[in-house]
């Protein structure tokens, strides 16, 4: 009986460790690069790491919270330890499963949208003011402008001229 | 052939991510700076910021990037860059040199790095410098905003003109009188038709500016 209840302990253990790994798999890459914040190197780095792998590191999170959750699911014990066992295990998972969305939601591409497009069309009939700023650049032949306004909007933009593959990025 | 997309921020200067191989860029130096490809760099592609009825005259032929009509209504106003300026910075930047928002334009010669203020620049235009052994030209468009620079020897070797503006506001220079235009080519005189090789120059806040050039001078400051 004793023994049980240490295994359980254990797995409860784990099942908090995976909920809190994927918290913060999930989280430390927009808490430490949220706008209005300044970056150290070692932190920066960490969140890149971080940031690339969270979706496997949240993935593991999830088949390590069922494994976890599984004996506290159980039925055994009164009804009153049994409730208490399921209400943990349902809510570590329900954290776990959060994060792991979490992960696979491209924050900074919702909160900057990528230019959906990159229609281009002649210089009399772009709807550019004469005094707006655009952004120059020549390929080859090829001549292109990019208006700074909507560059700064949509900050990223995949494009090809002449056959050259360029990103502009304001 | 890669794919790059918004997928961080870095002091205010921000990292893209590719999609093909998950490596991690820096916006401003095009340096890979995480992930698989690290330590790489983009080509970097001459450009420049210039007025839109500048660039069309200048340009015969050149497209335009269209709008994206699903995100058109939500562009930055006209006004966006005095708005801008009201915008927290978070590095800030040493010495007070400058405000960390001012716009400068910076430019690199010879291993060396110089900024200008762009209130300076349209004040003082034509500006003839000396930057890392480069006798350069900052010169202002007839938009009275958009901002180039050039070398002001015709070939290696040659001696730096002395280049400014004569009382009918055109450029010439003190040598032969010629004529030059914004495009750094000369439209009349003994020069006539000969021209000055661009230099690069970079837009950018004096926080974002400093930081990636640390040894940075500044026109009008110290060391001049």
């Amino acid at each position: 009986m004793l023994e049980r209840e240490v295994r359980i302990g254990r797995r409860a253990a784990a099942l908090a460790a995976a909920a809190l790994v994927a918290v913060g798999a999930a989280g430390l890459p927009y808490y430490v690069m949220r706008p209005f914040r300044a970056q150290g190197a070692r932190e920066l780095a960490l969140a890149l790491v971080t940031l690339r792998w969270s979706p496997l590191i949240a993935a593991a999170c999830v088949a390590a919270g069922i494994w976890a959750a599984i004996p506290l699911w159980r039925r055994a014990g009164s009804l009153w330890a049994r409730g208490a066992r399921r209400a943990a295990a349902g809510a570590g998972l329900l954290v776990i499963g959060l994060s792991a969305l979490g992960t696979q939601v491209r924050v900074f591409e919702r909160m900057f949208a990528p230019m959906s497009s990159t229609h281009v069309v002649p210089a009399d009939a772009a709807r550019v003011e004469p005094d707006d700023m655009v952004l120059a650049v020549r390929v080859g032949g090829a001549r292109r402008a990019y208006p700074v306004r909507t560059l700064a909007y949509h900050h990223v933009l995949n494009d090809e001229i002449d056959g050259i593959p360029v990103v502009a990025t304001f | 052939m890669l794919t790059f997309r918004l997928a961080g921020i870095n002091n205010q200067n921000f990292i893209m991510r590719d999609e093909e191989t998950g490596t991690f860029w820096q916006q401003v130096s095009g340096q890979a700076i995480s992930g698989p490809l690290r330590g790489l760099s983009l080509e970097a592609v001459a450009s420049e910021e210039v007025g839109f009825a500048v660039w069309k005259a200048e340009a015969p032929g050149g497209m335009v990037l269209a709008p994206d009509v699903l995100h058109a209504a939500k562009y930055a106003p006209a006004d966006w860059e005095q708005r801008m300026a009201r915008t927290p910075t978070v590095i800030g930047a040493p010495d007070g040199v400058l405000a960390p928002r001012e716009l400068v334009v910076g430019l690199s010669a010879g291993g060396v790095d110089r900024a200008y203020p762009v209130r300076e620049v349209v004040a003082r235009a034509p500006i003839s410098d000396e930057v890392g052994g480069t006798p350069v030209l900052i010169v202002i468009g007839p938009d009275g905003r958009t901002i180039r620079a050039f070398d002001r020897r015709l070939g290696e070797g040659d001696q730096a003109l002395e280049i400014s503006r004569d009382t009918s506001s055109a450029l010439v220079d003190a040598g032969t009188r010629s004529a030059w235009d914004f495009q750094g080519c000369a439209t009349a005189g003994p020069l006539r038709g000969r021209c000055l090789t661009p230099i690069d120059l970079l837009k950018d806040y004096w926080f974002d500016w400093e930081r990636y050039h640390p040894d940075t001078s500044v026109y009008g400051g110290e060391g001049r």
